[in-house]
């Protein structure tokens, strides 16, 4: 069981690229951690430096509280996941899997049992034989796994290892990885862009943007109380809905106006917001899908809006309704059926708003 | 046929034709495009080799009586070379000759080389320093392998030689290449061969993408072992080839070594140049220019060099497998 921390990691390609702009958290012994984020964001950067594949530009790693920014990957005892996998094309899939512990010295009958569990746990127990491009990709992607599952390293660095898998395959699986490292304890980074499988996996989220991380908080948190608007636009399906509105106290009431509505606010809300953001602030009104409710008669404090479309999904429905040229997506439990261009209101669960500031982006309550 | 037709996208009675015109085209008009080279191959490589070994059995000669007359006197010729003192000493020769300056010298240093060449240097001004000296070694090593043999043959003959380089170098004053004509040829011989092997194997270093070093890194293989592992399994195959090629080509060198130490090479017979010399001065049974025992002997450096890929072929098979 070990820790790993980043202090102020800065990584920049030549000439000019900030692929990791100032990366600050420390990982917790046997924590499962995962850094989310969009395509391009720095995840594998992160990864890379702290596998050492990458040097950190500036900043300093540790592991256990030991210095290893200077230190040999092979020396930071760390089993990786590759994003493309890196499978050793010349070695059958029993030998792919057997290498870091060949390279231990483990005996032969060991590293037989071992292998085989590994692999029958990821299903791959029928592939042994064969090599790498004998496999599809989802399977050369387990084989990966395998690999780095077949040993009890520091730390596990997992690069998107269940992208490929198809969608059945990669909910079983991300079940077994989480009961083996819970079984196991051991340190994990996982890196992922789906943010589904963040939320499901995590002990603590990471979400990154851009080369910073944004946020660091347990799935719950990151998905009641998003920090940035990027957070709250980034986590949940589907996506919260951004509406822009003017906070504006009026007659002693507090009020969000937007395109052809007006929302009061609950006095308290009102009171600290305007403490936050003074008498008059243009802000993103952000709700989730779920806390929206849609009514088909006028009520206080509803906002008025056109249906769009209607996406049935079985278990539940997506209406797509407009509320002037801004398109919200309601989830609605079970069939709900609008026809395109039904006039509807929608009431929102106040006490589950988000409000960030338009320019900074940032969470205001 | 049905793709064709769909392809083709004409009539109906014209697309059994067309069909049949692709298919001429695609499979059996690239088989009469190989019949002239075969031709050519059978001439120039398949006939003189059946040749050499038919006439091996024969007292055929080049001028005299037996050119004209000749008749097979069975294995007289063969062992007339396998107990001559010469064609053993010469055996022996060529045998140290391809293994210390092709196989270890030229292979090893070029695969040396090329690890070296690709390696990443340090950041800054002395990996640029470092990039500079890599260029210019490459040039160096490369241009000894364009130069003519005969310039180079004589190039180190006058650098071997009483008061040229060796002496100012290592104050040898003789004539190396007298006194040491086989380590003469070594050292000549890598020199002008290791190019060949260097960028041979820096392609086949090049095909190798570097992740795969990444995850050996990562697994925990120290740099031994990820050239043991990673590495020489997969260039591999270009050592094969390099080895054979090599080989055939130091079996046979003729030019460099008959100008380097030209004067001494009575004493320092290859198979080859000893073969060559055969052809010259024979057994009583044949006359003037023996091409029979010539060819006896031709043949038997074929059987070796074989013999020697042969052993190539199983040795790398062997040490590609894990443990
Ligand atoms: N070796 C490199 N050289 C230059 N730029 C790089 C290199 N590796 C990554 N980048 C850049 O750094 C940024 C972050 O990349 P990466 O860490 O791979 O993102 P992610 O894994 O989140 O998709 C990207 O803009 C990418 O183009
Ligand atoms: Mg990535």
């Amino acid at each position: 069981m070990s820790t790993v921390r980043l202090e102020n990691v800065t990584k920049i390609f030549p000439p000019n690229v900030v692929a990791v702009n100032n990366a600050n958290f420390k990982v917790e012994k046997g924590e499962f951690f995962v850094l989310l984020g969009p395509s391009g964001c720095g995840k594998t950067t992160t990864l890379r430096m702290i596998a050492g594949l990458e040097r950190p530009t500036y900043g300093k790693i540790y592991i256990n509280e030991q210095d290893v920014t200077d230190l040999p990957p092979r020396l930071r005892d760390v089993a990786m996941v590759f994003q493309t996998w890196a499978l050793y094309p010349h070695m059958k899939v029993y030998d792919n899997i057997a290498f870091p512990l060949r390279l231990r010295k483990v005996p032969r009958s060991e590293i037989d049992r071992k292998v085989r569990e590994v692999a029958k746990l990821l299903r791959i127990d029928d592939l042994l034989d064969r090599y790498p491009k004998q496999l599809s990709g989802g399977q050369q992607q387990r084989v990966a796994l395998a690999r780095a599952l077949v040993r009890s390293p520091r730390v596990w660095l997992m690069d998107e290892p269940l992208s490929n898998l198809d969608a059945l395959l990669r909910v079983q699986m991300r079940a077994e990885l989480k009961r083996l490292q819970k079984e196991l304890k051991i340190t994990t980074i996982y890196v992922t862009h789906d943010q589904v499988e963040a939320m499901s996996m995590a002990d603590r989220i990471a979400v990154m943007n851009k080369g910073r991380i944004l946020q660091i908080a347990p799935p719950k948190e990151i998905y009641e109380k998003p920090r940035t608007k990027f957070v709250g636009g980034f986590v949940g399906t589907p996506p919260m809905n951004f509406i822009p509105v003017t906070f504006v106290v009026e007659n002693d009431k507090y009020l969000l106006k937007g395109e052809g509505f007006s929302i009061e606010l609950p006095k308290e809300l009102g009171e600290y917001l305007r403490e936050k953001v003074g008498d008059r602030a243009e802000l993103d009104l952000g709700v989730r899908p779920e806390h929206i409710r849609i009514s088909t008669s006028e009520e206080p404090n509803a906002i008025p809006a056109t249906v769009y479309i209607v996406e049935p999904l079985g278990t539940e429905t997506i209406v797509n309704v407009k509320v002037g040229e801004t398109l919200v997506k309601i989830k609605v439990i079970g069939e709900a059926l609008f026809e395109p261009s039904t006039r509807v209101w929608l009431v929102f669960d106040i006490n589950k708003i988000h409000l960030f500031d338009t320019k900074t982006e940032e969470a205001v309550i | 046929m049905e793709r064709w037709v769909n392809l083709s996208g004409a009539g109906k009675s014209a697309a059994p034709a067309s069909a049949r015109t692709a298919a001429l085209v695609e499979f059996t008009l690239p088989k009469l495009l190989i019949v002239p080279a075969l031709a050519l191959i059978g001439l120039f490589v398949v006939f003189p080799l059946v040749w050499s070994v038919v006439m091996s059995f024969t007292n055929y000669s080049m001028l005299g009586v037996t050119a004209r007359k000749w008749g097979f006197i069975g294995l007289k010729n063969y062992i007339w070379v396998l107990t001559d003192p010469d064609f053993q000493a010469a055996i022996a020769n060529s045998f140290i000759f391809t293994i210390v300056s092709a196989l270890i010298g030229q292979a090893l240093l070029g695969l040396a080389l090329a690890v070296v060449m690709r390696m990443k240097g340090p950041e800054g001004w002395v990996g640029a320093a470092t990039k500079v000296l890599k260029v210019i070694a490459g040039a160096l090593v490369f241009v000894a392998w364009i130069i003519p043999e005969v310039v180079a043959g004589y190039c180190w003959a006058a650098a071997m030689s009483r008061g040229g380089l060796f002496t100012a170098m290592f104050g040898i004053n003789y004539n190396f290449y007298v006194r040491h004509p086989l380590q003469a040829m070594i050292i000549a011989n890598i020199w002008r061969g290791t190019a060949f092997s260097m960028i041979l194997f820096m392609a086949a270093l090049e095909s190798i993408p570097n992740y795969i070093y990444e995850a050996a890194e990562v697994d925990g293989a120290t740099p031994w072992q990820r050239f043991r592992y990673v590495t020489f399994p997969l260039i591999s195959n270009a050592l094969l080839v390099d080895f054979i090629l090599i080989t055939v080509w130091t079996f046979g060198l003729f030019t460099l070594i008959f100008t380097l130490i030209g004067p001494q090479m009575d004493y320092m017979w290859t198979l080859y140049v000893y073969v060559l010399a055969t052809g010259r001065m024979g057994p009583p049974w044949t006359g003037p220019g023996p091409l029979s025992t010539a060819a006896a002997a031709a043949d038997i450096m074929f059987v070796i060099v074989l013999a020697l890929i042969t052993g190539y072929l199983y040795a790398l098979r062997r040490l590609r497998r894990w443990a």
